[in-house]
This record gives structure tokens, sequence and C-alpha cells, in this order.
């Protein structure tokens, strides 16, 4: 067998048998998830806050101070504090805050820092448990060891208590001209918290991978073991990643709305479910119930529509359930 | 298999029941054996239980109930009116005011402690009070192995000796307390068993305030020699503590340590958590305040005797003291949680959270009708106290007074009052409290008023200035930080009204959300830009409000503002010798003119309290200087009974 040959049957799926009616893996999955309808609600559902979320990026980029268009802040109008919802007007379609807000603006706002956070701190800590787990799985031996001690120390700290350790220690911080006391720290914490799982699951499976045939073959014929692990390696677990990345965006959410909750999270005056369900729960006593029943609205169908997508996604991409 | 089913039912059964059996009430309260029981809720941790440490209001509120001073205040007289506690009179002032002769009760005894030595029916003993106490309790104050929050600072410079004992004491180590016997205190002496002498530095007018201060009540030296050199042995003695090891502090763990001569006693303490104050059995014979011959009073105390004898609070005159036998304190931060209590009937008397304030309370400020008709009554005051937003003037861009004009002008007070708290407050319109007498003299300041048009003309003129200082870039944005101590809802608002009316200036306000701690340490390093402070007075004098602003009490903590201006500090040295009249008050309206002008502070409230009671709580005033009043509440145990409260 040629290298060429080596390199197709790997892009085509590794270890399992070649997919049906010569289709790819990636193929295949698209294939049954858009039969899937299920799924492709939930697609759709996380499809329109993504672009409720790109909205709100968009009125935040166009509002300017004593501009046309008046910033989140300007839209402060004591006068019209606590309006409950009410057909009269889009900015009370969900009623007001105490500042006379819209609460269904600040909904969406809310949704571009939730997918935000959710986005950013995946980008951290999915590369970073593809690459610990790869490398742990791969190499065995000292390096399996290091970093199974050090995933095994991070797991018996409980999350949260991790979470909230490294907001406080970033506190006044500044890296390379970022606030880490702001949203960016809570990427980072987010992120360096979260590899956990992928890198757990990574390992296991580079574990299986690294003994079969084409990397036998691939070893076998000179290669290096860094070009091993990228080249046939990774993009064998690569699926691992998306999973654990649409399952993490969940998590991620709900940890910005508890540290938010905490007092934790976001920065003051930048709207968030956190922020909003923290500052909205004690108005339940004088039945202002919008404001909480937006956010947690909000985030209770985003979630589920991760949630469901993700775990649909998983099972489009697991070979063994190829004929289900 | 049987056995696992009828094994399983039980425990799920158990589990169930187990709050209940528990968590009844008998458990919670600890049962009352007929004793006069209340309950209460309180919201901030007690830092402190020794009086030399005292700096915060939740452990002045605790201590002032424990530990008694020379002198108090009168109970229901207003304004404030000073009267002797532990003195037998008030103080002989020499002629040239520098020497105070102070006379003891007799018979006074402190709460019985085990460090007194235990009777032959194994009772802990007590002892009678003497002036050496008083001299400890000085010593230690001026200590250098303790470090004071507020009571040092006030009378650091004003008692003589008081800098030599410093530096003697840094010598020894601080678990030697031997210096307290071999190092003289100049300005504090024990003439005879029951008389004290102080000697002053300089003429101290608000002497006779400092001496009304719980803080400065006597220590016993058996609670050092007995808590502070010896520890549990965990056998039910003590073991002696190395000298290297020993602490010079009563600490919160100490709770039994925590003793004085006041009504109560600690019988459990947990800071953060449960707090139960039991009558102190040796208590003097102390009796409720008759009112007082109008006829001699003036005008403003005149009112005050007669509101208090038409609102009953004179009815319980001539009765002992203290009327309650227990009061257990829960610690509960979130107020809907500690509402929600005092609506059960669990506790006799609450605060309003902002949630409830329309629910509670119409829009002419009266209680409404629902709660009238359970017999709840609604008592407001207000509290000599000011808050503000502190500017840090040692800041570059806030030295700039301009720019703290223009932040003064642009923030609208009564929005927030209206806001945040319900009304529930008074425009700052000076530094000094509005119930002070001396405050119809002083000047209003032009920038404590909502004004955006002048604030933005303000602006531009602190922009220009600033731009020619090189310290701000043509067309860059004025970047600022404010530090708020908290991270609760109210903060959050706080910071987003800030944001907003700043933001009109132009400014781009990052703000931060700080525990207390964290806020006073960036406070005491100069490392907060513009923070929420505020001071309640210690005493009712305007000079306690001036002293923040005067430049060596940079040093001391108190003026945490950084402000420094030498003609405000040569009035303040003027007017600190100077006894009361009509000379000091025109003094003390050019220094808060001074004030007015330099704006080191965004003026916001004088708070005003709304409190809701049970109709079975009875004599409840609260002071607005003195702590120890818990001593007068007395609650109608059948009233409540009937009520179903607890």
């Amino acid at each position: 067998m040629t290298m060429d040959a080596i390199q197709h049957q790997t892009s085509a799926g590794g270890a399992e048998p070649v997919a049906q009616r010569g289709a790819s893996l990636w193929a295949d999955a698209r294939r049954r998830l858009a039969r899937d309808r299920w799924a492709m609600l939930c697609l759709g559902i996380i499809a329109f806050y993504v672009l409720l979320a790109l909205g709100g990026a968009m009125y935040e980029a166009l509002a300017a101070p004593e501009g046309g268009i008046p910033t989140f802040e300007e839209t402060i109008n004591f006068d019209q504090s606590y309006r409950p919802p009410s057909l009269d007007s889009l900015r009370n379609l969900l009623g007001t805050d105490w500042a006379g807000r819209s609460v269904l603006l600040k909904t969406v706002l809310g949704a571009k820092v939730s997918l935000t956070v959710g986005l950013m701190s995946n980008l951290i800590a999915v590369p970073l448990g593809l690459m610990l787990g790869a490398a742990a799985g791969y190499f065995g031996r000292r390096t399996d060891a290091v970093i199974v001690w050090l995933y095994s120390t991070m797991a018996s700290v409980p999350g949260i208590v991790l979470l909230i350790a490294m907001k406080y220690a970033f506190k006044n911080v500044t890296f390379l001209g970022l606030n880490l006391g702001g949203i960016h720290g809570l990427y980072i914490a987010l992120g360096v918290t979260a590899w956990v799982g992928t890198c757990r699951y990574v390992r296991a499976e580079v574990m299986k991978v690294r003994e079969l045939e084409y990397v036998l073959a691939a070893r076998a014929v000179g290669r290096g073991n860094v070009m091993i692990l990228l080249r046939h390696v990774l993009p064998n677990v690569l699926h691992l990643g998306i999973i654990s990345f649409s399952l993490g965006v969940v998590g991620a959410i709900t940890a910005e709305v508890t540290l938010s909750y905490l007092g934790l999270g976001v920065e003051v005056g930048m709207p968030s479910w956190g922020t909003m369900i923290d500052g909205a729960r004690m108005e339940l006593h004088a039945g202002r119930w919008w404001e909480l029943a937006s956010a947690v609205g909000a985030m209770f169908l985003l979630v589920l529509a991760l949630n469901i997508f993700g775990d649909r996604l998983r099972d489009a991409l697991d070979p063994r359930l190829k004929n289900v | 298999m049987k056995y696992f089913y009828i094994i399983s039912v039980l425990v799920v059964a158990g589990l169930s029941a187990a709050p209940f059996i528990l968590l009844d009430e008998e458990n919670f309260a600890g049962g009352d054996d007929g004793k006069v029981v209340v309950y209460s809720t309180y919201a901030a941790k007690v830092d402190s239980l020794d009086p030399a440490t005292c700096g915060d209001t939740t452990s002045a509120m605790i201590q002032g109930n424990i530990y008694d001073g020379l002198y108090g205040y009168d109970y229901l007289l207003r304004p404030s009116t000073v009267e002797p506690v532990l003195a037998d009179g008030m103080p002989h002032r020499s002629p040239d005011r520098l020497v105070y002769t102070i006379k003891l009760k007799k018979g006074v005894r402190y709460a019985p402690n085990k460090c007194f030595g235990v009777g032959p029916d194994g009772r802990p003993l007590t002892r009678e009070v003497v002036a050496e106490d008083f001299v400890l309790a000085f010593k230690r104050i001026a200590d250098y192995h303790i470090t004071t929050r507020l009571t040092l600072a006030l009378i650091e410079d004003k008692i003589a000796g008081i800098q030599e004992y410093r530096d003697r004491t840094r010598a020894y180590r601080q678990g030697d307390f031997s210096r307290y016997d071999v190092v003289p205190l100049a300005g504090v002496e024990a003439v005879d068993s029951h008389t004290l002498r102080f000697t002053l530095t300089t003429p101290f007018p608000q002497f006779i305030y400092v001496l009304a201060m719980s803080s400065y009540a006597p220590i016993p030296r058996e609670v050092l020699d007995y808590y502070l050199t010896s520890e549990p042995d965990g056998k039910g003695g003590r073991r002696a503590v190395d000298v290297s090891q020993r602490r010079a502090v009563i600490s919160a763990g100490d709770f039994e340590a925590a003793v004085g001569t006041g009504p109560y006693r600690l019988s459990e303490f947990v800071s953060g958590g449960n707090i139960v104050l039991t009558r102190n059995e040796a208590y003097r014979e102390e009796y409720y305040p008759s009112p007082p011959d109008l006829a001699t009073l003036d005008e403003r105390h005149r009112q005050s005797v007669q509101q208090a004898i038409d609102e009953g609070l004179y009815n319980d005159a001539g009765k002992r003291i203290p009327f309650i036998d227990t009061n257990y304190m829960q610690f509960i931060q979130e107020d809907t949680t500690a509402w929600g209590l005092f609506t059960a009937g669990r506790t006799d008397v609450s605060g309003i959270p902002s949630q409830m304030f329309n629910t509670a309370v119409t829009p002419t400020a009266e209680i409404s009708g629902a709660f009238r008709a359970k017999g709840i009554r609604l008592e407001k005051y207000g509290s000599p106290a000011i808050y503000w937003l502190a500017f840090n003037v040692d800041d570059p861009l806030l030295s700039n007074k301009s720019l703290r004009q223009a932040l003064s002008l642009s923030f609208d007070v009564d929005r927030y009052v209206d806001v945040l708290f319900n009304g529930r407050g008074r425009r700052a319109v000076n530094i000094i409290p509005s119930d002070m007498p001396e405050f119809a003299d002083m000047p209003v300041s032009r920038y404590a008023r909502y004004d955006p048009q002048a604030a933005m003309e303000k602006m531009k003129q602190a922009r220009a200035e600033l731009e020619a200082a090189g310290l701000v870039a043509p067309g860059e944005k004025i970047k600022l930080t404010l530090d708020l101590g908290g991270r609760e809802n109210m903060q959050r608002r706080m910071g987003e009204m800030a944001r907003y009316y700043f933001g009109r200036l132009g400014v781009d306000l990052h703000v931060e959300l700080n525990d207390w701690p964290t806020l006073q340490e960036k406070v005491h390093n100069k490392r907060a830009q513009i923070y929420s402070m505020g001071w309640h007075s210690d005493y009712p004098d305007p000079e306690n409000f001036l002293q923040l602003f005067y430049s060596p009490n940079i040093m001391r903590g108190t003026n945490n503002t950084n402000y420094s201006n030498k003609l405000f500090d040569q009035l303040y040295e003027q007017i600190a010798t100077m006894d009361p009249g009509p000379e000091r008050t025109a003094i003390y309206a050019r220094m808060v003119e001074m004030i007015n002008e330099d704006c080191p502070q965004l003026l916001l409230t004088e708070p005003v309290s709304f409190v809701l009671m049970h109709p079975w709580v009875r004599n409840y005033r609260p002071h607005p200087i003195g702590y120890g009043t818990f001593k007068y509440r007395r609650v109608d145990q059948e009233l409540r009974k009937a009520a179903g409260g607890m």
C-alpha cells in the first residue's frame, strides 16, 4: 500500500470499515443528521440564537454614545421602570427592568454574551483537551502519567470552586492588554477548567487508534511520531472534539450564569442571563416575574437545543451506530 | 428481600421526618424555660469582640450590650445627650481643660466568668470594677502589639504619654503582658480604686464623647491572664501557652473572654452564625429612664421628650432593666429571608427589603393598611451618617478639581435614592449630618445638585486642564474605575447608575465589585480611584466629620480621600481645642465650605431607616449614636403568644 492510500483510508474513517456507498464519515454523519427532524429543529433553534447574538453584536457595534442608535446603557429610563410585558411596543414586549430598559433587548444581548462565552471558552478547552488527550494516549508512559495526574487533580476539585478561585486570581490582572477581571478572564477560567472531559475521551480513543494497522504501517515506513499524531491519529478522534464542543457550550453557558449569579461573572454594565437571573430573583417577591422568566426561558431553550443536538451529533459521528 | 423493603421504607420515613424532629422550634430557640426570649437577625459578620479593636457598626452593636463605658447617651433625649454610666457623675475638668478627674460608681461588677475563679458551688465568680481596669483598657489601646481600627486614632495625640507608651511596648514580645504592669501610661492614672485621672496634651472638647464609647470599656486583668495566657487542654482543664504563641487580642473564637459590665453576656457566638446574648446575672440595679422636667430643657429636647411621652416610650419609667432575658440572633444576609421571618412572627423587628417596600409602605410613607390591620407599627428614623463616592485626590486624574466637580454635578442623587432605596434617604448637601445642631449654620455645597448642563461645562474645563497637563490625549476618553464594597444586586445597580451618569459626560467608567476587606485594602494602599464610603458619627459633633479631611489623618487611615489643604489643617488644629460656641461654629462653616468647593467626594445620602415592629414590641427607639440600647427593649409576651408570634 502506498502512502497516498494510507492517507486516503485515514481520512475516510480509520479503523472502522469504510462507509457504505463510499461516503466518508463526515458525509455520512451529515446525511444522518439531515434525516433527523429533532436534530434539525434543534439546529434551527441554535441558528436562531446565533442570529440573535449576531444581531446583538451588530447593535452594539452600531450604537454609539450620543449617536443615532442609543447604547444599551443610554436606553435607561427610570420613569419606565418595572413595566410588565405588553404588546404596546417592541421595547415593552417582555417588559422593562429596574432601570426601565427593555428586557427583550437585554435578553438578546445576553444571548450574545452566553454564546460568546460558550464559544470562546470551548475554543480554549477543546483544543487543549484534544492535544493533551492525544499526547497522553499516543505516547503513554511518563507523558501519560503526567497528563493523567494533571487531569485527575483538576477533576478532584469541584468545578465551581476552581472557577471561583480562578476568577478571584484574575482580579485586577491584565494580560496582553486584556482585563482578566472581566469577560476575558471568564473565557480563560472556563476554558482551562473544562478540558478534562475531552482529554479523557480522546486519550482512551487514541489508545485504541494507535494500535490500528494504518498507524502501525505509518510507523513502519518511518513516519515520525508527531507527524503520525497530527496526520493519522488526530483526524480520527476529531469527532470527539466536535461532540465535546457542542456539549461544552452548554456547560460554559450554565457556568457563566452561575458565576454571574454569584457576582463573579461578567463586568457591571454588560447584560447576561446570569446577571439577569441574579438581579431579578428578588423581584419575584414583588410579583415582577418577567425578567427572570425571559432569562431562564431563553437559557432553557438554548441549553435544551444544544443538549439534544449534541446527543444526536454524537450518535451520527459514532461509526458503531451507522446501521442503527 | 422482604426485610430489604421494610428497612427501605423505614429509612425513607426516618429521613423524611428528620427535619421535623431536628428543627423543631425548641431546638431552634434552645428552649425558653419561662424566660423572656426574643429573636432577631443580623446581616454583617461581627469582626471584633475586643473593645480595643472595635471599628464597625455590627461589632459595636454586639459589644454595646456586653461592655459599658464611663459614659453613654440618654436613651430617649434628642439631640443625643451624654449621661454617666460607670462614672459617678460628670467629670471634673481642670481650669486649663487638660486634666479630667472621674469618680467611678461603687459596687459595679463584671459578668460572672471563670477567669475570676469558681465558687464552691461550681459557679463562676465575679469582682468589682476598679480604676486600674480602665488604665489597662487604655494601655491596650495604646499597645504597639494591638492593631486598633479607630480607638487609638481618636486619642492618639490627645492623651499624654500615648506615643511613649507605644514606643516602649514595642520592645516587648506580643505575648509578654508584663508590659501592662511595668510600663506606665502617663495620661491615664488610677488615683485610687474608684478615681480615674486623664491628662491631655491639648484641650479636647470631644473627650467626653470618646469616653461615651463602649470601646473604652474597662478590661479586667484576669481576662488576659486566663484566656490569653492559657488554652483548653482538651480534658476540661487549661494549659499554659508559651509567650511566643500568645495573642494580644480577644478573638471571636474566645467569646467567653468577652467579659464586661453590660446587661448581657455572650452564651453562644459564631461569627457569621448564631449569636445568643443572655442576661448578665451580676448586672447592677439600673432603671428605665423617667421623663425629665420639661421646664429644664431647651426646645429641641423638650420636643423629643414630649414625642416620646406621646408614643408611650416612658410608660416603663422607673422599672428595672433589662426586661429581656435572652436574645437569639441569626445571621441572615438576604433581606427577603429576614423579612420572611418577620412576617411569620419569628422575629420582632425588621427593615423592609426594597422589593417589598411598596407593599408595606404607602406613597405618603405611611404603613400600608394590610400591615396596620395586624397592629404592625412603622418607625422612621435618620442616622447621623453620610454616604458618598470618595475620590482619591492623589490619583493623577482625580487630583483635578474640575473633574471632581463635574462628576458631582452629573449624578442624580434624588433618582438614586428613589430607585435604589425607595426614597429612604435624604440628599446630603454637605459633609455634616442634618440632625446635628450646627448643621443650620453650615453652607450648602453648590456641587451637591443634579445639573447635567453645568456638569458638561465643568467637564469641558476639566478635559482642557487634563489635556494641558498631558494626562489625557485630545479625543481620548477619560477612563476611571469605581470600586464598590459588595457583590450584591444593590452594588451592581449602583455601578450601573454611575456608569450611566458618568457615561453621559463621556467618562468610560469601569466598575469593580469587591468584598469589603478587599475594598478597604485598596483604599488603604491608595489603589482605588473612586470608591463607595461613608461615615457614621462617633459622637454628636461636626468635628467628627471634619477630621476625615485633616491631612495628618491620612496616615491614621480616617482621611481616605487623601485630601490635603494647609489652610484646612490650620483651621482644624484651631477648632480641635475650642469649646462649643458661635466662634467655633463659624470656623466649622469655613471648613465645610472648603470641602464643598474642593469636592473630595460625591455626596450621596443621609440614610433614613424604615423599621417595622410587631404590636408586642415595646420601648423601641433606635439611638443615632449609642449602641447598648437593647436593655430598654421589652416584649409583651402574652400579646406575642396570642398573635401567634415566636
